[in-house]
């Protein structure tokens, strides 16, 4: 029964797409949509095609993935890593709470122009401001990760006498990966939306750069062609986590 | 059954121990124990003790602090007066390697397997050696053998219950403590982990300490018995329990004659200390 009405949602899903996109596309090709403002599928295609004949394709996508990428590793991982770490101080959490919660409130489109000032208009600064979008939502949630794990599993665990670093290691680590891998996924977005921002103020190439001269120029194809590859990026990096994810799940990991 | 006819004990568990000559594996003094500065006690100069190999159960109503009282044993609160002896030592506030630990949750590991879940102790004190033999036996005793690479969530919850004694077991902890052990589970599964319970203790020579607040449970089960009243936990009772029965078969226990009798004096009990 279940399955049943997974498919349906998804026969209906793709129905939808294809009455979305077929709508836009006819309503262009018979003038009912303004192409100036709006393209059309088959435009934003034909761009994409050119693109990577010209090789900008690879190469924009290429920019804006490896500073997503390394902007995600330090901050989304690193984030994670320090709020783990923070379970062996109380003291030190409780400390740094307010702080933490204040640089988690910062727009990164507000600091991102003063990042690019200090870290330069390179592939650095564009993954301090990637990084700066992640760190503090993977640091707060694997924080509470930890904070969440079940206060009999620490008893069993003192009741064994384990060291401090034994509880972090095999249980600790462990049973906050629930909470990790939420903000894993959920940082995805946030590093690509980073290293967007970043090439937004000042870049020679990236998606977000492709996107920023295209809107300087009019060309809503462009740009468009840009969010869409935007998409894809995110749909690949999220196949990317699910798959970390399910072997994860697997458990073989402690 | 007249209940004069009933082994009970001298009130005072000082003056009991006196006649008997086992060691006492485990002996608390005068513990109390408050919550915050100004809380309420929760327990009340509570002493008791335990022989080896001996069976003692705690039994009273809720509140009466049987699970605070359990932790302080454990070595996992400090109390806010008194002691705790483990094979005389003091071992107030800290856990003892000759305590084992058993809760109605069985806290397995859901990403370990059934196997590593009972090689914890040995693997948190760097022994795993020493029991990798052993730990195959515990396997077949307790009828997880072919189970061994699967995990809890792969197992029914009398099955996860064993793995979580087998766990307590491995490391031959003198003393076993267990809360509430088998309160989740269904009475004819109850009735078996209980019987089997009996005989892994008789055989390995352990002593138990046993928390409940199910009557029958503590009746089939104990060679002592101490009863808590609430609001303060106080001990306001102590039994001797000699049902007329070898088997470790609770089934069969349950219908010794003296049963019904010393059921009904501890229920009277516990119902006294909730007034």
């Amino acid at each position: 029964m279940n399955r049943k009405r997974a498919t349906g949602i998804l026969t209906l899903q793709i129905a939808i797409l294809i009455l979305f996109l077929g709508g836009w596309e006819l309503g262009a090709r018979y003038g009912l949509i303004n192409t100036f403002l709006f393209s059309s599928p088959s435009n934003i295609v034909t761009i994409l095609i050119a693109q990577f004949h010209r090789g900008t394709l690879m190469l924009n996508v290429q920019v804006t993935a490896y500073e997503t990428l390394v902007g995600y590793l330090v901050g989304a991982i690193g984030g994670s890593a320090l709020g783990l770490l923070l379970w062996f101080s109380r003291f030190v959490a409780d400390l740094t709470k307010p702080f933490i919660a204040a640089l988690g409130s910062i727009p990164v489109l507000a600091v991102a122009p003063m990042l690019i000032i200090w870290f330069g208009t390179g592939f650095r600064s564009k993954v301090v401001v990637a990084a700066f979008s992640c760190i503090v939502v993977a640091l707060i949630n694997a924080y509470q990760g930890t904070e969440k794990v079940d206060k009999d599993q620490l008893e069993l665990f003192r009741s064994f006498r384990a060291t401090k670093f034994q509880t972090f290691r095999k249980l600790i680590i462990p049973a906050s990966t629930p909470w990790l891998m939420v903000s894993l996924k959920l940082n995805v977005g946030f590093a690509l939306v980073g290293a967007i921002v970043g090439e937004f103020i000042s870049a020679n190439a990236g998606v977000g750069h492709m996107i920023v001269v295209a809107g300087a120029s009019f060309e809503i194809g462009e740009v468009l062609a840009g969010i869409v590859l935007v998409m894809l990026m995110v749909l690949v990096f999220n196949m990317v986590i699910a798959l970390i994810d399910r072997i994860l799940k697997h458990r073989h990991f402690t | 059954m007249p209940a004069n006819t009933l082994d009970a004990v001298d009130s005072s568990p000082e003056m009991s121990s006196n006649s008997d000559e086992r060691n006492k594996v485990l002996e608390v003094f005068s513990v109390s124990m408050s919550y915050g500065d100004d809380g309420p006690e929760v327990l009340h100069d509570v002493s008791f003790h335990a022989y080896e190999q001996e069976f003692i159960t705690f039994v009273g109503p809720s509140g009466c602090g049987k699970s605070t009282l359990f932790n302080i044993v454990a070595g996992l609160l400090q109390p806010t007066a008194g002691s705790v002896v483990v094979d005389y030592k003091e071992t107030t506030g800290e856990p003892s390697k000759n305590i084992g630990y058993v809760l109605q949750k069985d806290l397995l590991l859901p990403w370990r397997t059934i196997r590593k879940n009972v090689m914890l102790g040995p693997e948190l004190s760097h022994s795993t050696k020493t029991y990798e033999n052993k730990v195959e036996a515990l396997f077949d005793t307790y009828h997880l053998h072919g189970y061994e690479q699967s995990y809890p969530d792969q197992l029914s919850g009398g099955m996860r219950q064993r793995a979580a004694l087998m766990r307590a077991m491995l490391m031959e902890p003198e003393i076993l403590l267990m809360d509430e052990a088998y309160k989740a589970l269904d009475y004819p599964l109850k009735i078996e982990l209980e019987s089997e319970l009996l005989e892994h203790v008789k055989t390995a020579k352990q002593t138990v300490i046993f928390v409940t607040h199910d009557i029958e449970e503590a009746v089939t089960l104990s060679d002592r018995v101490y009863i808590l009243k609430s609001h303060p936990g106080e001990i306001v009772d102590e039994l001797k329990i000699n049902l007329s029965c070898d088997s470790n078969n609770i089934n069969e226990r349950r219908l010794s004659p003296e049963f019904n009798t010393y059921y009904e004096r501890i229920w009277k009990t516990v119902e006294r200390g909730t007034k």
